[in-house]
């Protein structure tokens, strides 16, 4: 049955079995969803799949517009409270979650202390800005007398 | 037994001149007075995280008048790369070696060791305590150990070793509470002398040999503050707006600068260009402090050698 129906999408099937498959299709919902999977690769297979609503290069300028955080850590309390919150779906998976919290907490501990705001990296501040303070405010000389080159 | 306490009162601050002192925090008026108005010549140690440099200091002072004080200082580093700042007072000029050439900037401000006091140090009697320490010899010189302990969690410790003959700062140390040292300078030697000669105010470098060229800041003005900061920590104030346009884009980005007269923090505010993305988060630089936030297309971002705490506070405080 499975063949047939890749034939069909393939435009291999001969014309005495179209009749056939299509009565039979709507007789189950495996027939159905067979279907639907051929069409699917098929359109895929000729490039006749695009999407509609180009959700890939949505989901892209989401991610371009969120601000960078580069931790790889919790962001905040409130994210980790989202994170411990009990669930009531899904008891054994917050329990996961909470016991990762906790290592994350243990294993970071004085990451997370610092200001528990994500640690950033250096090269993630403009240099200009560090000079501009520094020329502005420095009581040391090393560093007040550097200008942006 | 009452008697011998109130002999012992009385020799204890007879024999210690500083607590005999009707205001203690007379002392840190006589620091802040004594390095701006007495002519001196000497060299110092300058440590600021890793980095440790040598740095020769000559100053001069000839009076002063309504319209401000007759003041000429060249400082100069004797490691590294040339560098070198001439100020006059009003003024201040920086120098500094760039491949093979000289880089010159003029700026508005300078509080360098030793003159890093606020014009009025009274200031300083609301945010830190006045303590004093042991007496000992920095750079053959007698002085009197004197900490400034911050009141509150927003400041680091300042500690100073004032020469006990003219009060002026020996010798600094910047630390945390845990003593961890953010920034140190020492005098090795120094000396006094009274000249009218300022021969030696003018920079060292050799334009026949090395080009000079001058970097001039793209300062501009704006009377378009549109932002507010809510709950400015207690004694700090804005003492600085610098706004400048960024070069190839057309946007400002301006830095305001708080100071409670012995801490700085720069806060800057500039849009977030379409192409870059914001950053959120915290940082420490050597000593320095960066708490970053994004505020309704804006990049927010307080710089400070001052705690987490600190900067953090000044980047959640900006709105508009």
């Amino acid at each position: 049955m499975n063949e047939k129906t890749s034939s069909l999408f393939d435009n291999e099937i001969q014309v005495n079995d179209i009749d056939s498959l299509l009565s039979k299709k709507d007789r189950g919902i495996n027939v159905r969803e067979a279907m639907q999977s051929y069409q699917m690769i098929s359109d895929a297979i000729q490039g006749k799949r695009l999407s509609k609503n180009n959700l890939t290069d949505k989901i892209m300028a989401a991610i371009d517009k969120e601000p960078t955080q580069l931790s790889g850590f919790l962001a905040t309390k409130e994210s980790l409270r989202q994170y411990t919150a009990p669930s009531e779906y899904w008891p054994m998976a917050a329990s996961f979650a909470a016991l990762f919290v906790i290592g994350l907490t243990v294993f970071n501990g004085d990451s997370i202390k610092a200001g528990n705001n994500p640690i950033l990296a250096k090269g993630d501040i403009p240099e200009d800005i560090i000079i501009a303070h520094h020329s502005s405010t420095s009581t040391n000389m090393n560093y007040f007398i550097k200008t942006k080159d | 037994m009452t008697v011998k306490i109130i002999i012992s009162f009385l020799l204890l601050f007879t024999l210690n001149p500083v607590s005999a002192l009707d205001n203690p925090w007379d002392i840190i008026n006589k620091a802040a007075e004594a390095s701006k108005k007495l002519s001196y010549k000497g060299i110092f140690h300058s440590q600021h995280s890793d980095d440790i440099k040598s740095i020769e200091i000559t100053h001069a002072f000839r009076g002063s008048d309504e319209y401000g004080s007759d003041e000429y200082t060249r400082i100069n580093m004797l490691d590294g790369d040339f560098g070198e700042a001439l100020a006059d007072g009003k003024n201040v000029v920086v120098y500094h070696s760039h491949k093979n050439d000289v880089i010159m900037q003029k700026r508005k401000n300078q509080h360098l060791f030793p003159a890093i006091f606020p014009v009025n140090p009274e200031i300083l009697k609301d945010n830190y305590e006045l303590g004093f320490g042991d007496k000992e010899r920095v750079a053959g010189r007698n002085s009197q150990i004197v900490v400034l302990r911050p009141l509150d969690k927003y400041r680091n410790f300042y500690h100073f070793w004032l020469d006990e003959e003219t009060s002026i700062p020996l010798k600094m140390i910047v630390s945390d509470g845990d003593n961890n040292i953010f920034e140190q300078s020492s005098f090795t030697n120094i000396t006094f002398a009274q000249s009218s000669n300022l021969s030696w105010f003018k920079p060292s470098i050799d334009n026949k040999k090395q080009d000079i060229i001058e970097k001039k800041l793209e300062e501009t003005t704006t009377n378009n503050k549109f932002w507010k900061l809510k709950n400015i920590l207690p004694g700090f104030k804005e003492v600085d707006q610098i706004t400048q346009r960024i070069p190839g884009l057309n946007i400002l980005s301006h830095q305001l600068v708080y100071s409670d007269g012995l801490a700085y923090v720069s806060l800057f505010i500039r849009p977030v260009a379409k192409d870059k993305r914001p950053k959120i988060g915290e940082v420490r630089i050597g000593s320095t402090n960066i708490s970053a936030r994004y505020y309704n297309g804006y990049q927010i971002m307080s710089v400070g050698s001052v705690p987490f705490s600190t900067v953090k506070h000044f980047s959640e405080s900006v709105e508009f």
